[in-house]
Parts: structure tokens; sequence; C-alpha cells
């Protein structure tokens, strides 16, 4: 560690130097044989070279030593220097330092300019269009985040990701490093609405959860809304994100070829109709494999690892005012651990969109998709070696009208998603295997949902956005439905038979999800906000496994899995400094959802034809406080949040076998009480930017030994209840430095980054296993990224535009 | 504009489990009953413990952070087998917390047996279970290999084998291998007036126990068929300079002991990673009568066994193996490891040879 360190300073360093140099100007002042004072005075005034005002705080360095001297509000400055040759530097940071080689034998006035930094890098932080959103707009909790932010947060491996990204902004979190998705205020993975232009998107991660199957190259930005969903939104129970794709260049053909840590890459872009048509095609491919073979562990050498990603997209200006968007992301992950077991999940998502501007006030928006989802898991040795294949085809149309002049807006619109699930079918896996090949039907599904929103501002402080969304959802024949024993619990000894139904709907749900955000202006920078909304989720991802994993079940509501229900409140207080350089923020959340879904111990969940025996149904409660610090201007960027989240379930059924912790709340396995992110990003002059981030959470809960005992030479675990316990807390600092043109003026970058810089073994898990041949277990801490992970990567651009 | 990129990354895996420090709460003292009835010509046993939680911290001791949690015996407790035609049998306790049925003519067939067990001013209960009728045969096999061995490179180990024939009907059959193993140990013959040999000892263990091998008869569809799989692993030692013998148990369970043995194998083997089930406690099929509530651990299964047995002498063994019990006169007996000098120091050994020690 200490060997990569010194490296690291030594880069450093060198990078420093690098840009430290400027052209120095020569000045000579009197005769040395003149020279009788034993020191002689210096002064000047500094202004601006544009502006012509007062710099004010330049410090004064002589001969490399900063010597406590800063010109003041006039911009003057006074120093004193012994008789000869001084090296004199004056630097402020926001401007291009002014070094002066001065030959001083008497007292000398040297007035300079000093012009301002040229940064060529954006950091964490680029400040939008409207810098004061966060007051202005009425919706709490709603954060957005462009590619090139995202692309300036140290990343694993150097591969800029998405989820990784947002779960550095308060009230975002995730189970652990390599598990899919992200828990958004208390709610489960599930419970955020993941979109790709509006269209639906079920699977999005590539490597086991390591990385997001969203290439930063086809993405514009990310919006994520954590409570408070907009009418047009809905179909989960938590929050939404939403991720806006790149059109393609509608002026020239351009492209990119790149060799990374993790994957090679193409882009490709350009128009196929001058100003009309443009196509834009991002591609990758994993190359992994070389790092499994560089692990320790002999299974992880014998490991495979593969994944790509396609993204496709084409933007049609049919007129003014009206465009045609297609696009399609095809995903593809391939994992075999050892011999053990392996995984395989495919993903596509195919949309077309029309935007059109009907009249000065109306527009109109249509969008249709079609997905697929296909999962297999196989275990490939043994008498019973199998395969099980599993997966969901999905169509969504959604049709929006919007009515809107300069004081309010009107939207109405219908959203359909009709889900069919594919039959879950187990095959041998190889000729030598014995198992029996088995099948199981699943359920399809219609969501269809009618939406109404109106956002006014009703004063110059009160704006309001309110919102009405009703969503009935269908689940559609032909299918069986299990029968249970009455006045027992679901559970497998309970059925008592099947009923088949024919065509059309089996069971129905359907309710009304009200939406109200308001705010408050207390000043003119500042607003207090209120959020109420109401969600359904007839979708949820069944797992029993630590946490998500991209081969989660995808289960529709059924006769005994009912939606669930989040009433969600938010309130929050927002203020910025005069010139938007500050933001502050506290924002306070509390949601609590009815019919929640959590497995049962030891479920079985893969071909199950009841899937409901396998499932506890209860409710959720989540709540907690996000406090924000962020700067967004200046050469120093970045933010400072604190998040006191708590997420719970409680089991309501009173038969035991559906019931976890005896009926009582206990945390989620999620649940994170207390998480700081830290992010700064310094632009260096001219092309340079250090990004530091630090990252803290609260441990985890888990289950936990309670005892142990011996069964025929085997010492057995008996654990606790589900999250008793808590694994240690977790704490990560990642730097990086990114800087552009160092060889080349056309365009070359050199990133160098350090993933976990302290290479803290930060627990994934805890379990128990014998030790040796001890009769006794021992706690091991599992840490899946429990090392120091340098990456440098140097690009170069040829081609395409002009020379600096 | 087009560019190519160049990647270069350093990384360093270090390990990524290690063990910790984890406090624990202090936990409920419970009554863990691990007994089987089978077919065989055997003594049948039923052993009864409890656990504890005499530490709830993990003392670190010799370089490990370790629980002591070692369950102690159940002592003077009543135990009675009692079969669904109303007969009963009694086991009586030939060790602490190791019961052993007096009496008992053999394992009926269609007939229930189920346990009653009475200890503390408690009674206990297993569900009935009827001993199934089909299971498979099994030919055993061995072989040597030096390679990767749970993660330790150039280890010398043995894998014992078994083409298994499947019984001849398609599901309704649930099978667990279970392997224990025997070796003799040659105790140091020291030089005595009378030449006289140091006694037998005969050290008895478990091979594997962790990797816990089952079949779920439901999911196969090749009656009669054949398949090879491997049923222990064990790296070579000292326990290898004699006869070794490895008895392969084939046990045919119901589907409920079946189940159980799948959730004890889930949380052997977990390893906390992200495909791993969360640990979670495991019922049994032992109640308390009067309070249902109440956990009791362990299981009590009817099964129909088969035994095939295999051994290995050190001449089958193609790697160098230390002597570390051999008689040197100018060693002195300090030198000599325990396990030389008295087999007792071996937990659980005998100076009595098994029945079937030489019938093949």
């Amino acid at each position: 560690m200490g060997r990569i360190l010194l490296v690291g300073l030594i880069f450093f360093a060198f990078i420093s130097g690098v840009y430290a140099q400027t052209d120095s100007l020569t000045y000579t002042f009197g005769k040395a044989s003149n020279a009788t004072a034993v020191t002689y005075i210096l002064t000047g005034k500094i202004t601006d070279k544009t502006t012509k005002e007062p710099v004010e705080g330049a410090g004064i360095y002589i001969d490399g030593v900063y010597v406590g001297v800063n010109s003041d509000r006039f911009g003057t400055y006074l120093v004193n220097l012994t008789p000869g040759e001084h090296r004199v530097a004056f630097r402020q940071v926001a401007k291009i330092p002014v070094i002066l080689t001065v030959t001083l034998y008497e007292s000398a006035v040297v007035n300079l300019t000093m012009a301002d930094k040229s940064f060529e890098l954006d950091g964490v932080v680029v400040l939008s269009d409207e810098p004061d959103r966060n007051v202005r707009n009425p919706i709490t909790g709603v954060t957005k985040l462009t590619t090139t932010e995202l692309r300036a947060i140290p990343a694993f491996l150097g591969e800029a990701d998405i989820f990784k990204g947002l779960q550095l902004l308060p009230g975002v979190s995730s189970v652990g490093e390599g598990t899919s998705g992200i828990n958004v205020r208390g709610a489960k993975t599930d419970q955020n609405l993941l979109l790709m232009d509006e269209a639906l998107v079920l699977s999005s991660n590539h490597a086991l959860g390591f990385l997001s199957a969203f290439n930063t190259d086809v993405t514009e930005n990310f919006t994520l809304y954590k409570g408070n969903l907009p009418a047009t939104y809905g179909g989960r129970a938590g929050s939404a994100l939403d991720i806006k794709m790149r059109d393609g260049d509608f002026e020239e053909w351009s492209g990119q070829v790149g060799l990374g840590t993790s994957n090679g890459k193409l882009l490709l872009e350009g128009p196929l109709l001058k100003e009309k048509v443009s196509i834009i095609i991002g591609a990758r491919v994993s190359n992994v494999n070389w790092l499994l073979n560089q692990a320790r562990d002999f299974d992880i050498q014998n490991s495979e690892l593969n994944f790509h990603d396609v993204y496709g997209g084409l933007s049609w200006k049919i007129a003014t005012g009206h465009t045609l968007e297609a696009n399609t992301l095809l995903t593809g992950d391939y994992f075999k651990f050892s011999d053990e077991f392996g995984y395989d999940w495919a993903n596509r998502v195919s949309s077309v969109k029309y935007k059109g501007i009907l009249t000065n006030n109306i527009s109109i928006d249509v969008l249709f998709t079609d997905g697929n989802f296909d999962n297999s898991f196989f275990d490939p040795e043994g008498i019973d070696a199998a395969q099980v294949n599993n997966g969901m085809r999905y169509q969504q149309g959604k049709l929006q009208l919007t009515w809107a002049n300069e004081d309010l807006a009107f939207n109405l619109g219908a959203e359909g998603i009709r889900y069919a699930g594919k039959d879950e079918r187990l095959t041998p896996f190889g000729p030598d295997s014995s198992a029996q090949v088995d099948q199981v039907g699943k359920e399809t599904g219609l969501e269809i949902a009618g939406f109404a929103s109106l956002e006014i501002e009703l004063s110059e402080n009160t704006g309001i956005v309110a919102g009405i969304r009703y969503s009935n959802y269908r689940q559609l024949g032909p299918d069986s439905v299990y029968q249970y024993r009455e006045n027992t619990s679901i559970s497998t000894p309970n059925i008592t038979g099947v009923e088949f139904f024919g065509s059309g709907p089996i069971q129905t749900y359907s309710g009304f999800e009200p939406r109200i955000s308001l705010r408050q202006n207390i000043s003119a920078t500042s607003s207090l906000k209120f959020s109420y909304s109401r969600l359904f989720q007839y979708i949820q991802s069944v797992s029993n496994t630590f946490g998500p994993t991209p081969i989660d079940l995808w289960q529709l509501s059924t006769t005994y899995i009912p939606p669930q229900q989040s009433d969600s409140f938010s309130l929050g207080l927002f203020k910025n400094s005069v010139d938007n350089k500050w933001e502050f923020s506290v924002d306070g959340f509390y949601r609590l959802t009815a019919n929640q879904v959590e497995y049962r111990d030891f479920a079985q969940i893969f071909l199950n034809p009841h899937m409901e025996t396998e499932l506890v149904f209860g409710d959720g409660k989540s709540y907690g406080a996000e406090f924000l610090i962020k700067k967004n201007l200046g050469v120093v960027t970045g933010w400072l949040a604190y998040t006191y989240s708590r997420s719970f379930f409680r089991s309501t059924s009173p038969f035991e076998a559906e019931s976890i912790n005896f009926g009582q709340w206990f945390p989620s396995n999620f649940d994170k009480p207390h998480e700081v992110n830290f992010i700064l990003s310094k632009k260096m002059y001219p092309r340079g930017l250090f990004n530091v981030s630090v990252n803290y959470a609260t441990g985890r809960p888990v289950n936990a030994v309670n005892a142990s005992y011996v069964l025929g030479g085997l010492v057995v675990p008996e654990y606790s209840l589900r999250n008793e316990y808590r694994i240690p807390d977790y704490f990560r600092v990642d730097i990086s430095y990114t800087f552009e043109k160092v060889f080349s003026k056309k365009g070359d970058s050199l990133n160098f980054s350090i993933y976990n810089l302290l290479g803290r073994r930060n627990a994934y898990s805890v379990f128990w296993q014998k030790d040796g041949d001890s009769q006794q277990l021992r706690p091991y801490r599992l840490a899946i990224l429990g090392a120091i992970f340098p990456s440098i990567t140097y690009s170069i651009e040829f081609g395409g535009g002009d020379d600096e | 504009m087009e560019a190519a990129s160049l990647g270069i990354t350093l990384l360093i895996f270090n390990s990524c489990v290690d063990q910790i420090e984890f406090p624990l709460n202090l936990g409920d003292e419970r009554l863990i009953v691990s007994g089987q009835l089978n077919d065989l010509d055997e003594p049948q046993y039923v052993y009864l413990s409890e656990t504890t939680s005499k530490d709830r911290e993990p003392l670190f001791t010799n370089g490990f952070f370790t629980i002591n949690d070692l369950p102690r015996p159940v002592i003077g407790a009543g135990v009675r087998l009692i079969s669904d035609k109303g007969q009963s049998w009694n086991y009586q306790e030939v060790e602490q917390g190791k019961y052993e049925l007096r009496s008992f003519s053999g394992v009926e067939l269609g007939v229930a047996y189920h346990i009653e067990i009475n200890a503390a001013n408690r009674s206990y209960r297993s569900k009935p279970e009827v001993m199934p009728i089909v299971i498979g045969e099994d030919e055993i096999s061995y072989s040597f290999d030096r390679g990767i061995f749970q993660g330790s490179p150039e280890t010398a180990f043995i894998s014992i084998q078994t083409q298994v024939t499947l019984p001849e009907q398609t599901g309704g059959y649930y099978l667990r291998w279970d392997v224990d193993e025997v070796y003799y140990w040659n105790l140091t013959f020291f030089p005595n007036p009378f030449n006289k040999p140091p006694p037998d000892c005969y050290v008895f263990g478990f091979a594997d126990p962790e990797r816990i091998t089952l079949l779920n008869g439901d999911l196969l569809n090749r009656p009669g068929g054949q398949s090879s799989q491997i049923v222990a692993e064990r790296v070579i030692d000292q326990s290898f300079l004699s006869r070794h013998y490895f008895n392969v148990r084939q046990l045919s369970t119901t589907k409920e002991a079946f189940e159980y043995r799948q959730k004890i194998r889930e949380l052997v083997n977990n390893t906390g990673s992200v495909f791993d089930a969360p640990p979670a406690p495991v019922k049994g099929n032992i109640e308390n009568e009067l309070d249902p509530n109440e956990v009791v651990l362990g299981y009590f299964e009817v099964v129909k066994a088969k035994v095939t047995r295999i051994y290995t002498t050190r001449a089958d063994v193609p790697f160098f193996i230390e002597e570390v019990c051999t008689y040197a006169p100018d060693r002195p007996i300090n030198d000599y490891p325990s396990t030389c000098l008295s087999c007792a120091q071996f937990p659980n050994s005998t100076g009595i040879t098994p029945d079937w020690w030489f019938d093949q």
C-alpha cells in the first residue's frame, strides 16, 4: 500500500509541477553599486485583466515562500525585499499565477494584471440553467445528475456508473458493494421505478451488480424522484429514476473507440440526414476475466465473467416541434463461478417515442415500449446438474397531453403495461445429468392508469403541483390458482386444490393515487416545501439472497399477493446563497407501506407454482432526514451530505408460518441509520481536475449465530432472529485526478484514480464457519472490495474538430 | 472524431475474508436432539445436548476469535422409541448425552416411529416418520490427487467417489450420503523387556462433513440409471500411514428429513456472498409437547440405510507421509506428539477392533 501511495504522490507532484509553470517577466530596478539599504520596498496594484477591478487576496510568494502578504481590497500590495534578484509570484485561487523575476537595488512599483483561470474540465457539480431550481421547484426530493458530473466522481475501475454515483447523494444507498440497484429513502430496490427515456427497464446491472448496464457514453442526465413522484409516473411504491439518453449528432459523424480496464467501448454517432435524422450507437464488451485471473482465490481464478451492452438511438426531426425517437438497449451477462454455479441473463428494451407541439400551448407525447428479460442460472455438477430459465416480456404504452402557459401547466394522460411472465423451465445441464425437465407457468397481468396533474404558480412565493392517478391491475387468465384450507396459513401443507381460470381477469386491484407538492418561498433564496404521494405497486422482485441480484424473479400481484401501497410525506427547507454559489437543505421524509413483501426463511422461489407460500406480507415503515451543503460554483465544488434514515418491516399475519420475528418491527437488511457522503472537486489550472469522495455508513443488519451444535461431525450454527445484529460500519475514501491535453493539443486525457484509498476491508456480510478441525465456529467478514483499486487510464482523440 | 484509449490498471487483490470480533447477545439455552433409526444391524443412538452461551463475545485465543459455546451433554434424560402400533422401547444412557436403544427387534416396514424425551421436567416428542422403502446401490472408489484443495495449492488429497445406481422408480425418494472414517493409528512402539507392542488404536471421525451430499429423486428422470459423484474429499495426512477406512452410508430419508438437511447445508456452506440465502434458524421435527414455541434443535430421522466401505493402506498412497510416531533412541519422550503415546488423546477413539474391520 505504501508503494502505491508513493507512486501516487510522485504522480501528483509531477502533474502539479507541469502545470505550475508559467512565463515569467523580468524587471530590474537600480544598480548594485548604488545599493546601500538593507531592504527595499516592492509595491504596486493588481487589477483584473478583463474587468479592470482590483484583485483582492492575491498571495505574494518570494523565492517560493509565502511571505504572509496578500493584496488588499484595492488590489495593492507591499513587500520588503533584500537587494538582489528575487522570484516573486502572485497567486490567487481563481486567477492565473503571475511570476516575476525582480532584481531590486531600489524601491520599486510594479502594477500588474491577472487573468481568470479558464478550466477545461467540469467538476462534480455543473451549474444547471436553473441554478435556483432547488428553491423554486415545488417538488421535494428531486435530484438531477448529469453524465459530466458522474464522470467526475472517482469510480471503481475508472468506469463511471450511475448507481454508484447516485449513492453519493443524500437518501440513496445500497445493501452493499456488488449488489444490484439502489435503496432510496429506506425503500427496497424493487420499489424504485427505473426508466430509460420513460420506457420501463427491469434489469439494469452488469457483473452481478458491480456495474450499471447504462453506458455513460450514450446517457445525458439522470433524474431521481426520491419520494414524491409526479402523477405521470407510477407502478412503484418508492422512487423513480429516469435516465435521459443522448441524441446522436445532427451535424457531423464522429466516433470513439476505447479499451478500458473493465471493458472495451465503441461509440458512433452522426446524421443519417443532416439536421433531420441522427443516429447514435454505443456498445461495451467486457474484458474483466484477466482481473479474475489475478485473484488469489483459485475458485475466482477459475471463474468467468462476460457482459456486453449495445444501445442504439435514432432521432428524427419530422418537422418543427415534431420529433420521433426510437431506441433499443440490449444487455447480456454471463457469470460462472468455478465449476459450482453460474448465471446468465439478458435484457432488451425497445421504445418509440413521438413528441409533438400541436399548438402554442398544447403538446403531445406518445410512447410505446417492448421489453424482454431472460434469466437463467445453472448448477453444472452432479447427477442433478440443471439449468433453470425464466423471464418476463412486457409492452408499455403511454400517451400524454400537456397544456401550458407561463403560469400553469396541465398534464393529462394514460399508461398501460402488459406483463407476461415466461414459463419457468428446468432442463438437464450437460449429457450426464439425470435431471427431470420441469416447468412452471408464470402469471400475466395488465396495469392501466390514467393521470392528470396541474402545476401552477399561485403567487410569486407559492407554487403547487397537484396530481391524481388512478391505476387498475388485473391478473389475467388462463391460469391456475391454488386453494388453501380456510383459517390456516398460506403454506404448502395447507393446499387443498387448484382452481383453473380461463381467459379474462382472475383478480383485480385498483385505487386512486393522489399526489401533491407545495412550495412556499420564505425569502428570495429560501423556501419550505411539503409533499404527499400515494403509490401502488403491482410487480415486485422476489429474492431470498443477502441482497438484490440481477437474477431476482419479477413476481406480479396475484390473488394472494396484493399490491403494495405506500403513503409518503416529505417536508423540507431549502436555502441558497444569493449568487446560488451555495445550497443548503434539510429534507425530512416518512413513508408507510402496506403489503410490503419479504421472503420466508429458506424460501424456495424458483420452480414454485405457488409463490405465495414463500412470501411474507406486512407493513413497511421508513423515516429520516437528509442534510445537504453543496457548493455549486468556483474552483472547488462538491457537497457534504448526511442522511439519517431508518427502514423497518413488520409481518401482519397471525400465523407463525407467515410471520417473521413474531410480528415485531425489525430493521430491513438495508437499514443504515447514519450515512455521510463528502465529495470535493478541485479544478486545477488549466486542465486538471482533482476529486475526492469520502463515504461512511452504519453497518447493515444481519442475522448472527446464537449457538452451535454438532450433527454427525458437522458443526451447525444456530442463527438469531432476522436482522438482530449489524455488520461493522462502512468507510471508504476514493480519489481521482484527470487532466486533459497532456501530450496532444487535439485532445487526450489521463486519469489516475484510487478506489478505496485506505484499503479498508469493509464488510459486505459476516458469516460463521468452522475453522480447520476445531469444533467451534468463528465469525468471518466477507469484504467484496477489500483492497486498494488504483487505475490509470489514458485516452487520445484524433480526427474531428480543429486544433486548440 | 475518433479516439483510442489504453487502460492500465494496477490491481492488488487482497484476501477478502478474515476473522473479526463480533460481540453477541446472550442466547437462550436450547435442547439439541440428534438421532437416527435405521435398518442396519448396529446400535441405534440418540444424542442429547444443550446449547450454552458461556462466552458471547468471541475470545481472541491462539490467533483466532472463538465463541466458547460448545454444547454440553444432557444427562439422565428418559428417552423412548414409540411405534404407531403402540409398542415402545427404551434408550439407555451409555455415555454422557449418548443414549442407546435397547431390546429393539428392528424397523418394520410401514410402521411410523417417533421418540419421546423427558429432560429437565419437560417432555419432547418427534414427529413420526416411516422408513422409506427404496434405496440405491453404491459402488465406491477413491482417487488420490495433488492440487488445489479448499483454496490451498499443491495439496495432496483423496476423493471418495460413488457410482450410484438409482432406485427403479421416478421420484418419491430422497437420498443422502454420510461418510465416516476409521483409521488405525500406530502408537509409538517403545522398546521394553517383554517386547510388548502398544495397544491397538482405532480413531473415528467424519470425512468432509460439510459436503452433505443430497439427491432429490423428484428431480430425476432416470429410474435405475447410474451416475457418479464425489461424496467426500480429505487431505492426506498421517492417518493414512496405516489402514484407513471410509464408510459411505447411503440413506433413504423422508422428504421432511431431506429438506431439513438441505437447510442445514445452506447454513453450513454459507459464505456470506451476494447469492447466499440469509441464514436463519432451522426448525427440526422435535417439539415441546406443552410449549410448541420452544425452539428445539436437531432431528430424529427414520431411514433406510446401506453401508459400503473402502479402505486404503500406506502402499496405496502415492505421496510421502512423514512418520511422526516412529521410535528413535535419542528422541526425548516429550518430543513425541501426545497422540503417539496414548490413543485417548484422540477425542473419538477406541482400542476395540470394529466388527467389520477385516470383512473386506
